[in-house]
């Protein structure tokens, strides 16, 4: 059930990226990752809170965040500039995209679950650690560079709610 | 940010560093960041759901958690590894889990996500959106930053 989810958001994201970029996008098959975990020098960090908890890690090399940026501002015919002046955060308009279908696929049936707003975390040899030990990792390969998405869900449900 | 709340973060973070046998002595110089913050090297996060919302993070350099996972251990390490990261991890669930008892007492209700770590080198973290207070203690293993951001819904 969650398996087929995933591969679900894997087909979204892509056709996401795909229209919003006009990007040629490539999905490689989805791997389990042991921690801690290497994550390149740009991440965004969401959490999943409601029914199910998790965590989303969104990370691109420093390099792919400059072309991602600049395709982004090509796309929407803004200068880079202009983007930087209206205080627009691009890669987190993308991180936002890309996450925002995840929302979409997992809230389908059940509207339980919400994401929190993403923290940036920029540095070299990340790596991150957190339990359980194990993630999922989704890779996706574009002309600017491969976004990898780490996916870690729980069933914990908060004490909140009940 | 009300000074009430705040004030359970750097008492959590005081009460549960002390039972763990470290010496602790808040910094003079508090301070409002936005913007950037540098995380040293090593950083454990969680966020703050429920009645007040917000994000807190305690960071640190690589070399002083190394000094400090060993001694909560009571082992040598020489590198960061699970171990060390693991340490961390349980350092951060202790605070903020103790800060969030703290504010149940005072009828403010919140819950915490999972913590989460990170390691590396020259780590910053952006922090557009939000303000963060951040609160330096030194300790007898090294100095940690506590950084709480938190408003109510």
């Amino acid at each position: 059930m969650i398996g087929n989810k995933f591969n679900e958001f894997q087909a979204v994201t892509v056709k996401v990226i795909k229209t919003f970029l006009k990007f040629d996008v490539q999905n490689k098959p989805m791997i389990d990752v042991a921690k801690p975990v290497k994550l390149f020098d740009v991440s965004a960090i969401i959490n999943i809170i409601g029914k199910f908890r998790g965590l989303i890690i969104v990370t691109i090399e420093s390099s792919t965040e400059e072309k991602l940026v600049k395709r982004f501002c090509e796309v929407n015919n803004i200068t880079f500039e202009k983007a930087k002046d209206k205080n627009i955060n691009v890669i987190g308009e993308i991180i936002n995209m890309i996450v925002g279908n995840f929302f979409t696929v997992f809230n389908k049936e059940d509207k339980n679950i919400d994401l929190t707003s993403p923290n940036f975390i920029k540095g070299k040899n990340l790596t991150y650690f957190s339990n359980p030990a194990k993630a999922k990792q989704l890779s996706f390969s574009t002309p600017a560079g491969d976004i990898n998405i780490v996916i870690e869900l729980a069933g914990y449900k908060s004490i909140l709610s009940t | 940010m009300e000074v009430k709340v705040i004030n359970q973060f750097i008492i959590a973070f005081t009460e549960v560093l002390e039972s763990i046998g470290l010496e602790t002595t808040r910094a003079k110089n508090l301070t409002l960041t936005k913007e950037v913050i540098d995380a040293k090297g090593s950083l454990v996060l969680i966020e703050i759901l429920g009645k007040f919302e917000g994000k807190c993070f305690i960071t640190m350099t690589n070399e002083d958690l190394i000094t400090f996972a060993g001694k909560m251990n009571m082992e040598q390490f020489t590198e960061i590894n699970d171990m060390v990261l693991s340490t961390f991890c349980e350092i951060g669930n202790m605070v903020f889990g103790r800060a969030i008892s703290l504010l149940g007492k005072h009828k403010y209700m919140c819950d915490i996500t999972t913590p989460i770590v990170f390691s590396g080198t020259d780590v910053i973290i952006e922090t557009k959106r939000y303000n963060y207070i951040t609160v330096p203690f030194e300790t007898n293993v090294g100095k940690l930053i506590l950084c709480v951001s938190i408003e109510k819904k």
